[in-house]
């Protein structure tokens, strides 16, 4: 299986692209990944502000489903860690 | 006696032309089998190390934007209310990279396979070659001798070399744009891969891995499908006798042919597993050629022209008829 990989390897030509694709490209990323940000961000403000009326109202559903909320959006921008620094391991590991 | 040896010069005339002929579309079939198997082994195949740069290139692209792909499933989850799922996407990931450093070479280890497939029948077609020449040098000999024994036809042997003929260069051209297509689909793979991690795109991963394998494996079938054809074709040609069954067979070989050569379409569509898309693309390019091709457009014009030539002598015609006086 290894003489597969060996007859033809490829690798990623950063070097080869022109500047302003590669920064075009980096700045997507990061607007994405600020969006993503923004988006778990909104759901952690409204789980919380779900969770202080629950608190007032005695509603436990609403809790229940902030406090899900919550966990939603820390779990969300740790995914997008994970994953990025997944994607650096198999990049490494299949390179 | 003078009108005997007219007679007797006039059948050898006679013999010498139909020898020749027969020799002749012998010498052009058996040409055209044998450029067809050399063009259906390596030699058609992509050179896919000509494309590495390209690959290294779309690589580096990919790798930027699996974080923009990786934040929009995030977000679609969200949004969906999926994300419960979401440790999946770093599976995924993992996966999609794999994919996008390995795709070359895992299409070229199939394409390998593939090519190797493709050669199935060579000696097959080499056998078929040599009974066929062997059958029109023995039907040659009993025609010389003006004997009367079993002789290959002349008029199936010239169907024959006409069908080959075609066929051998409507296959070439559908194995060049085979080749083409692969060097082109193969430089996207890995963009393919990173954007199959969103869930909702994985079809593109799906689509894209059906359509190379259909192109790969097309040759294999026009192949298979070829030897099927000339070989009930030459089995008819050098039977020892004419029957209804001999008849059959060589009229469904030449049917066999044909189909190879302009609508290999209906076996695509037959045997899904080569994605007929595949075959659809390869196949329509040499369609569109044949299309604009001049006769074509030359023809449309003629018709033009009949039907305004018509129109006007209808209009004539009407007119004298209404002028002429009424008795």
């Amino acid at each position: 299986v290894s003489r597969i990989f060996v007859d033809i390897s490829v690798r990623p030509d950063f070097n080869g692209l022109p500047p302003n694709v590669y920064h075009g490209l980096v700045t997507l990323t990061d607007n994405a990944a600020a969006v993503l940000t923004l988006v778990a961000g909104l759901g952690l403000t409204v789980s919380l502000t779900g969770l202080v009326i629950a608190s007032f109202t005695a509603n436990r559903e609403l809790g229940e489903r902030a406090k899900g909320g919550i966990g939603i959006s820390v779990f969300a921008i740790a995914l997008l860690y994970v994953g990025v620094a997944a994607a650096n391991y198999a990049g490494r590991l299949f390179s | 006696m003078g009108g005997d040896d007219y007679q007797a010069q006039a059948a050898q005339i006679v013999n010498d032309v139909v020898i020749a002929i027969a020799n002749w579309s012998t010498a052009a079939a058996v040409a055209s089998i044998q450029w067809l198997v050399s063009g259906l082994g390596k030699a058609s195949e992509p050179d896919l190390s000509v494309i590495v740069p390209v690959y290294d290139r779309v690589l580096a692209i990919a790798l930027l934007l699996l974080g923009a792909i990786v934040a929009v499933a995030l977000i679609d989850a969200i949004a969906t209310g999926e994300l419960r799922n979401g440790l999946v996407l770093v599976g995924r990931v993992v996966v999609a990279c794999f994919g996008a450093y390995a795709g070359l070479a895992l299409i070229k280890y199939v394409a390998g396979y593939a090519a190797l497939l493709a050669t199935t029948w060579t000696p097959d077609f080499s056998q078929l070659n040599n009974l066929l020449v062997h059958s029109v040098a023995v039907s040659n000999g009993v025609v010389e001798t003006g004997g009367t024994g079993p002789h290959v036809s002349t008029f199936g042997l010239i169907v024959t070399a006409m069908s080959v003929s075609c066929l051998a260069v409507m296959v070439h051209l559908e194995l060049v744009v085979r080749s083409a297509l692969i060097l082109t689909v193969v430089a996207f793979v890995p963009l393919v891969c990173v954007v199959a991690i969103w869930p909702r795109a994985a079809g593109a991963a799906t689509t894209l891995s059906e359509f190379l394998l259909g192109l790969f494996l097309s040759k294999f079938v026009v192949a298979t499908v070829v030897y099927v054809g000339f070989r009930l074709v030459v089995v008819a040609l050098t039977s020892t006798a004419d029957t209804d069954t001999t008849e059959n067979w060589m009229a469904s070989g030449l049917a066999v042919l044909l189909i190879a050569a302009f609508s290999p379409l209906v076996v695509f569509s037959a045997l899904r597993f080569t994605h007929h898309q595949a075959g659809s693309v390869a196949r329509s390019f040499a369609g569109t050629a044949v299309a604009i091709a001049p006769p074509i457009a030359l023809t449309r014009g003629l018709t033009r022209l009949g039907q305004g030539m018509l129109r006007s002598a209808n209009k004539l015609i009407d007119t004298r008829l209404r002028r002429r006086p009424t008795v």
